[in-house]
């Protein structure tokens, strides 16, 4: 069992910083678990201390049965790939990825056998002899990665592993890893500050934020659901809308405009409470005629695409964004009307940022609306 | 360029070829004068059996290799050199550098005001003058043999016994002063040399379960080679022509620990002799630059 | 690709192990830093106490403590003047050495003088193996020849000689990282090498040219041997060769002088050195001191 269980785990720098505040999280045996948050967040920190490099102020890290968290990094069988490789230069290919067997003692021409095949394995034939100063960055990162096989560790920790590569590369081994990760079945965690690398590889990930989780679970819940006003602004490559709004009898009052209840949260407000409405703007419309339910805006900037147009809005409630599709193309200046699919939109407590019922449309009571069939069946 | 710069070719910041070659004229005649030129001149003295009294003083004859001879067939020499020799090696290439090595690995990854004072404390051992430090030894290794010679430090610490440390064992010594003398000099430059290598080569062997040895053999000492050869041989030139010795010893007990710095002094000084001395002087410089050499050698190699 | 499987959990009596064995390493380094911390500095234990002890022995120890002994060390014109002396030397070889290494450095790091790089290299291989006791003959003889034996201006020109090299290796370093864009427009404007010098070069290079002073005054300060065999007249010679003479002579030595006299002597360096770290910390670049 490789499962990994971190328990209210602190972490305070000597200069004051307290990076990790009282931190659970449950990762699952075989599981791609991704770290993801802003620079400073503490996910590279939380990586660490799995790893055995820093030492928790308080709290308790298991790995699989056993309570590692006082154990030295060479005791916890894990294998670390850091951003820059850390290959060595002034030994060859083979011997870089043999390292770990060298270390656990293997005789030499087994692990420098091993080696080989691990290499092979993940298309290194041919350059065994060569220095890592010789290789392509994507090849340097394959014999980083074969280390990390090579040691058949119980766990792998990924710092940010793509960061080198430029962007073909970086797509290209990132379907590379997802293709790893599916045949090896080692439990991974990855910690990188992209959303779409997190959102494109992971099962399950974690969203940080200033040393705190913010929210847990799978691409997809973290995508359409996020769970509060951080992480729906994080995710997602082009940022959701999220506007002030009240709530009224029929409906929250944008600006001027009143918009419909999101689904999602009917029951569970009263009339007069202050929310946020989150509108992702790849799923709202314009509309050049007025609308019942809609917001009145004006369209500022024009952004192309390619196969379609991110069109910026200046309304009373303040800026928005839309994407548009590439058969109607938009004219700058023009007034339209802004709807959001109201099933896809979310209502926010602005007081706390919390997302407002669990995104899903409640337990549906006997004489419900019934639901507009995108929510939970993603 | 700018109209009306006598002088020729002008560099960016407009120094003129002239101005610059001034610029150089005070440190170059210093330099030459009071070291290029001793240098030299060591070399013609010591062809001749110049004195600075008594009737060579008046009638310096040249003797050719006369001098070289008797250092070479002569015993003294060679014995110091062959002391001298064994004093860098076991106080400098092993002593500093090794216990050097140690700290600076110790210290590597520690803040705290323990790791300042420890460090200050090796630091100011290398930097109290000279004649200081060469007293404090004395005082501190004195033993009591006999009625009348006082105990030092060392051996009340060790409960009475009563070995007269400098006339007993005065190569140990010795040897013993120069590491507590110069291992600061090593600690900081490997300190320098271990903080070059990456954080992450060093994290990924630990997460593989490296043992500090491991770390050490496999990645920080390959990695550190050339640091480790330009500290050797810094610290072996200056072990081999300190003159400290003179302070702690005389080049006693007989000529246990004559070492060539010494030996020099006592020939062209107290005896006078310094055509002998001047001859002395070429063979150590030339030992000198073949050890320098050497070193060098070996770096251009391992590169 | 092969798949991989990790080998079964290692059972849990290994992990005391691991824990067992990083306690040992603990144990052990803190037995050896203890060590090293007795190792250093129990030898200067005596120079830190004997001076504040009326009858102080060669063990280090504080048997009758007073502050009596530094008024007696004071009467003692030797003292004194040595101390001067030392001053004097330490100061004026500064001045030399930066006064000429600034200027050299800046032209070799700023002209196209041919073969710099060789020169310098050159320079500081032969003053790591010209080192005081291999020159000590020839120097001697051409201070005899030159009238500069027992002159203080010849142990500062001698000194300096020696220093040189180094200064001007590091002054060059730092030199040539100022970006040379001050001078330029400075040239521009109708500077001359010497005010462009002065007014510009030198207040950027300043913390490289209070290393080299540093450095030259603490160098200087302990120098032994050039003051030993060039200054025969005991009014001249300087801390270093005078506290030598107080404890070579026969007879018995006065401790109570010798001790406090050497704390005297010493406290400037060290001084000096903690300034230092605390404004730059300690660290290298290079690499170069005695």
């Amino acid at each position: 069992m490789a499962s990994i269980t971190v328990s209210h785990l602190t972490k305070v720098f000597p200069n004051g910083v307290r990076a990790l505040q009282d931190v659970d999280l449950e990762i699952r045996d075989g599981e791609f678990f991704a770290l993801l948050g802003p620079s400073g967040c503490g996910k590279t920190t939380l990586l660490r201390t799995l790893a055995g490099l820093e030492v928790p102020a308080a709290g308790q890290v298991r790995i699989g049965d056993r309570d590692v968290t006082r154990l030295p990094p060479g005791a916890r069988r894990v294998a670390m790939v850091f951003q820059d490789y850390a290959l060595y230069p002034h030994m060859d290919v083979v011997d870089n990825i043999a390292y770990p067997l060298k270390i656990q003692r293997v005789a030499r021409v087994e692990r420098r056998q091993r080696a080989a095949e691990t290499g092979a394995n993940l298309g290194l034939q041919g350059m065994m002899d060569r220095r890592p100063a010789q290789l392509s960055g994507g090849q340097q990162q394959r014999v980083a990665l074969a280390r990390a096989v090579a040691s058949h560790p119980q766990v792998f920790l990924f710092d940010e592993p793509l960061s080198n590569l430029d962007a073909r590369l970086r797509m290209e081994a990132r379907t590379f890893l997802k293709r790893l990760h599916a045949e090896v079945r080692t439990t991974t965690v990855y910690v990188t500050h992209d959303q779409a690398e997190a959102l494109a590889l992971a099962d399950r990930m974690a969203v940080m934020e200033g040393g705190r989780i913010r929210q847990v679970g799978s691409p997809v819940d973290v995508f359409h659901r996020p769970a509060n006003l951080f992480v729906a602004s994080f995710i997602g490559g082009t940022p959701m809308n999220l506007l002030d709004a009240v709530v009224e009898a029929d409906g929250v009052r944008v600006g001027a405009d009143l918009l419909p209840l999101p689904p999602s949260a009917r029951g569970l407000v009263a009339v007069g409470d202050r929310v946020v409405l989150g509108a992702r703007p790849e799923y709202a419309e314009l509309h050049h005629q007025p609308v019942a339910g809609g917001l009145s805006a004006r369209i500022a900037i024009i952004e192309h695409l390619g196969t379609a147009y991110l069109v910026d809005l200046e309304s009373p409630a303040g800026p928005l964004q839309v994407v548009v599709p590439e058969d109607e193309p938009p004219t700058a200046g023009v007034a339209v009307w802004v709807t959001a699919h109201a099933a896809r939109s979310l209502l926010y407590r602005r007081d706390t940022g919390e997302l407002i019922g669990t995104g899903a449309p409640a337990a549906r009571p006997a004489a419900a609306v019934p639901a507009a069939g995108a929510d939970g069946s993603e | 360029m700018p109209p009306g710069t006598p002088g020729g070719t002008v560099s960016a910041a407009g120094l003129s070829r002239r101005w610059a070659l001034g610029f150089l004229t005070p440190a170059m005649l210093l330099i030459g004068v009071f070291l290029a030129f001793p240098a030299v001149w060591t070399l013609y003295l010591g062809l001749t059996n110049f004195r600075l009294l008594g009737p060579q003083a008046l009638h310096t004859k040249f003797i050719g290799a006369g001098n070289y001879q008797q250092a070479l067939t002569g015993g003294d020499f060679l014995h110091s050199l062959y002391i001298t020799v064994i004093y860098v090696l076991l106080s400098a290439v092993i002593g500093q550098c090794v216990l050097g090595f140690a700290l600076a690995w110790v210290f590597r990854s520690w803040r705290g005001p323990l790791r300042r004072v420890l460090e200050s404390l090796i630091i100011v051992a290398w930097i109290v003058p000279g004649s200081v430090v060469a007293f404090l030894w004395l005082a501190y290794l004195q033993g009591n043999i006999g009625p009348l010679t006082e105990t030092g430090t060392l051996n009340t610490i060790l409960g009475g016994i009563g070995v007269n440390w400098w006339l007993q064992w005065p190569m140990l010594s010795i040897v013993v002063f120069n590491i507590w003398r110069g291992t600061a000099f090593s600690m900081l430059l490997f300190g320098a040399a271990i903080q070059a290598i990456p954080p992450s080569y060093i994290e990924t062997a630990r997460v593989a379960g490296a043992s500090s040895w491991q770390l050490l053999r496999d990645i920080v000492i390959p990695r550190s080679r050339g640091h480790i050869l330009t500290n050797l041989l810094l610290i072996s030139l200056w072990t081999f022509n300190d003159f400290t010795p003179y302070l702690l010893t005389g080049g006693g007990p007989g000529n246990q620990t004559q070492f060539l710095p010494v030996y020099i002094y006592q020939q062209a000084f107290d005896q006078g002799a310094l055509g002998y001395g001047a001859a002395i002087s070429t063979l150590v410089l030339l030992i000198n630059l073949v050890i320098a050499l050497a070193y060098m050698q070996i770096l251009k190699e391992r590169r | 690709m092969a798949t991989t499987h990790p080998t079964p959990d290692p059972t849990p009596v290994s992990d005391t192990r691991w824990l067992v064995r990083a306690l040992v390493a603990r144990v052990q380094l803190y037995v050896f830093l203890a060590l090293v911390a007795a190792f250093f500095a129990l030898p200067m234990a005596w120079l830190v106490l004997s001076p504040f002890d009326s009858q102080p022995s060669l063990v280090a120890g504080l048997s009758h403590p007073t502050l009596g002994n530094f008024q007696d060390m004071f009467r003692n014109p030797a003292v004194i003047t040595s101390l001067l002396n030392s001053v004097l030397l330490a100061l004026g070889t500064m001045l030399v050495v930066v006064a000429a290494a600034a200027l050299a450095a800046y032209a070799l790091s700023r002209a196209r003088v041919p073969g710099r790089n060789i020169i310098l290299y050159v320079l500081l291989l032969f003053s790591s193996v010209v080192t005081g006791s291999a020159a000590m003959v020839p120097i001697f003889l051409l201070a005899y020849d030159l009238h500069l034996i027992n002159t203080i201006t010849g142990v500062i020109l001698v000194l300096a000689g020696g220093l040189l090299p180094a200064a001007i290796f590091i002054l060059k370093d730092f030199m040539d990282s100022t970006p040379a864009s001050y001078e330029e427009s400075a040239r521009v404007f109708g500077a001359g090498p010497f005010q462009i010098l002065r007014d510009i070069v030198v207040p950027l290079v300043r913390p490289g040219l209070a290393v080299i002073a540093v450095w030259t005054i603490v160098t200087v300060w302990g120098s032994f041997l050039t003051p030993f065999i060039l200054l025969r007249d005991p009014t001249l010679t300087p801390a270093s060769v005078q506290i030598y003479s107080f404890y070579s002579a026969g007879g018995t030595a006065n401790l109570r002088l010798i001790s406090t006299f050497g704390l005297l002597y010493t406290i400037p360096v060290v001084v000096m050195y903690l300034v230092v770290q605390n404004r730059y910390g300690f660290r290298f670049y290079g690499g170069l001191k005695r």
